[in-house]
């Protein structure tokens, strides 16, 4: 009775009621916000999606008009072949795909053998390389892009596909990200034994640390490949030519003034084949891409 | 039949011949280390260190059809001197602070709202709220277009609501909160990921001891979910603004560059103008190097004050 535990002491019975209504009370709250608060999210994040796939079923001229529209319309066919029959779309869609693929397998060559050697090999200048990286990470791609810009040109690379790709592939985040990840799932142990055993430097990265590494691999191509099919700023300064013109920068381009509007019925079916690949690809992989995203800096 | 004498100094022979073996390795180690390290040090001294290096001395030359020429630092005095620069930064400063606070809130809203006990198929909400990342900022921009055109969706609905038909696009302030909401909407996505994993994170002893400390559901919110959450909201705040300063796709596309008159033309978009339509590359290197000064010095000064 004596003892002054706050869990068993007495409370003023008062006290306690009100505590109850005031909690049940905010109970109440909390869990009809919350309700509200997700399904209105929900809306916010789901409209354009869906206004997008219904907007592109729409003929020339018939999208804006009053009332707005919200069902599907009659042009889907027309507008989805004369995009892949008489536009040049299908071309630049292949160049978006040649140039985000291209990329992530470059990415690939670079940052998993350097990202495994930062994680688990013992070097002198590795604390050194890991402060460059991150440094790296720091500054902003528009700063270099001028220079490269520069020696795209001097080097005559303009306008072609490897010149775009080439200046792409080195990606900081990446090889941080492999390294996080062998950090976690290499052990030493594994990689002495396979040492002892007689497998040369190059046979433990092939035979032992790609296996291992797969998954995290898998996650880092998937977040690079979905980003750079995005990616507008430089495919639109190295890639100008029509015929590796990527897919952002062929939507992108078409004048809309006073005497010709911007035909939408070109360009928003072209925005549901480039954006229902990604979709899909992300649907699939979405804790790959999750993952790929937060960098490995947050366990979860 | 070997005698205990002979047999200690082969042992230490044999260990002293494991040492070496392992020096051996050791030293087989760092040089494939190098190895290994060599294809990214290469392409990341060509396509990253070097430009970033040259960008400054870019920044004091001009450039013209037979070559460049040292002008000192003339163009960081025409950048100060010149209106366009100042009216760009101011641009960018707004935009940012319009987007960069919705953007986090929605992401924490929905990731506060996914997490909670309340919700059932989280995973489907999941799905829907980073569903947006996959719609490149190109698309999101024409989409917003589509909204905001005379007759359009938003257009109708602000016309109806207020009475006055707002011109969205060709008006500043209008066309600057549109750039900067449009952007929030696919960062709000990539907030929302981040803050989920943060929260999924927290140690769910430390709600049941506030549980028993009697602590309501807005207490627990207050005292455990913030403090735990707070290096998440620190490193968002700091990605968040990074990216929205670098804002280049979405007000390029979606206002032409900047109109109406400029104020939506984003620095990354002055940068563009400037070195890849007149190909001034001098004046646009003096605009890179003031850029990341900018997200260097707000970034240390953001992660400063919210991780203390």
């Amino acid at each position: 009775m004596s003892i002054d535990n706050p869990l068993t002491r007495d409370e003023d019975v008062s006290e306690t009621e009100a505590y109850e209504a005031s909690s049940s009370n905010i109970e109440r709250l909390a869990k009809y916000s919350t309700k509200t608060t997700i399904f209105i999210l929900a809306v916010i994040t789901g409209f354009p999606l869906y206004y997008l796939l219904i907007a592109s079923t729409y003929p020339e001229g018939q999208l804006i008009a009053f009332p707005p529209n919200f069902l599907p319309s009659t042009g889907l066919v027309q507008n989805y072949t004369t995009l892949f029959m008489e536009t040049i779309f299908l071309q630049t869609f292949l160049n978006s795909i040649i140039y985000a693929g291209g990329t992530t397998i470059g990415m690939l060559v670079l940052s998993a053998p350097a990202g495994y050697a930062l994680a688990k090999i013992d070097f002198r200048g590795s604390k050194l390389m890991l402060f460059v990286i991150l440094i790296l990470m720091a500054i902003p791609f528009q700063l270099m892009s001028i220079p490269l810009f520069k020696m795209v040109v001097d080097w005559n690379l303009i306008n072609t596909h490897f010149g775009a790709i080439v200046t792409s592939i080195t990606i900081p985040i990446a090889v941080f990200f492999v390294k996080q990840n062998a950090e976690q799932v290499l052990h030493d142990d594994l990689l002495d034994s396979a040492r002892v055993n007689g497998a040369s430097e190059f046979q433990v990265f092939k035979n032992v640390v790609i296996p291992m590494l797969w998954p995290a691999l898998v996650a880092i191509s998937m977040y690079i490949f979905i980003t750079r099919m995005q990616s507008y700023y430089w495919p639109l300064i190295v890639l100008r030519d029509d015929s590796v013109m990527v897919a952002q920068v062929w939507i992108s381009i078409w004048e809309g003034g006073i005497e010709t509007p911007t035909p939408f019925h070109r360009i928003l079916p072209a925005s549901v084949v480039i954006v229902m690949p990604l979709l899909l690809t992300f649907l699939v992989g979405q804790k790959y891409f999750v993952k790929g995203l937060t960098g490995g800096s947050i366990k979860g | 039949m070997a005698t205990p004498s002979r047999g200690s100094p082969s042992v230490e022979s044999s260990t002293s011949r494991f040492t070496k073996l392992k020096r051996l390795l050791r030293y087989d180690e760092t040089l494939s280390a190098y190895w290994l390290l060599l294809p990214f040090i290469v392409a990341a001294v060509i396509f990253k260190g070097w430009p970033t290096i040259w960008a400054p001395w870019m920044a004091m030359q001009e450039f013209s059809l037979r070559g460049s020429e040292f002008i000192g630092l003339a163009n960081f005095q025409s950048l100060i001197e010149r209106n366009i620069f100042w009216q760009s930064l101011r641009a960018t400063a707004l935009i940012s602070l319009i987007r960069v606070p919705i953007a986090v809130l929605l992401g924490l809203a929905g990731a506060l709202a996914v997490n909670s006990v309340f919700v059932k198929y989280r995973g489907i909400w999941r799905t829907l709220y980073i569903a947006p990342i996959v719609i490149a900022p190109v698309i999101i921009a024409i989409l917003a277009r589509i909204f905001l055109e005379p007759q359009g969706l938003i257009d109708v609905v602000s016309t109806a609501l207020i009475g006055v038909q707002i011109s969205w696009l060709n008006s500043p302030l209008p066309a600057q909160i549109t750039v900067a909401i449009a952007g929030a909407y696919i960062d709000s996505a990539i907030c929302f990921i981040f803050f989920l994993a943060g929260l999924v994170g927290i140690d769910y002893d430390l709600y049941r001891a506030a549980k028993v400390d009697g602590a309501n559901r807005l207490q627990q919110f207050r005292h455990v979910t913030i403090p735990q959450l707070r290096p998440i909201i620190a490193l968002v705040l700091v990605f968040e603004t990074n990216r929205s300063l670098k804002m280049f796709a979405i007000p390029q596309v979606l206002t032409n560059g900047g109109q109406p008159g400029g104020a939506t033309r984003t620095l990354v978009v002055l940068l563009y103008e400037q070195a890849f339509v007149e190909l001034k590359l001098g004046f646009a290197a003096a605009i890179g190097v003031a850029l990341t000064a900018i997200i260097t010095v707000l970034i240390v000064i953001e992660y400063r004050y919210i991780s203390e």
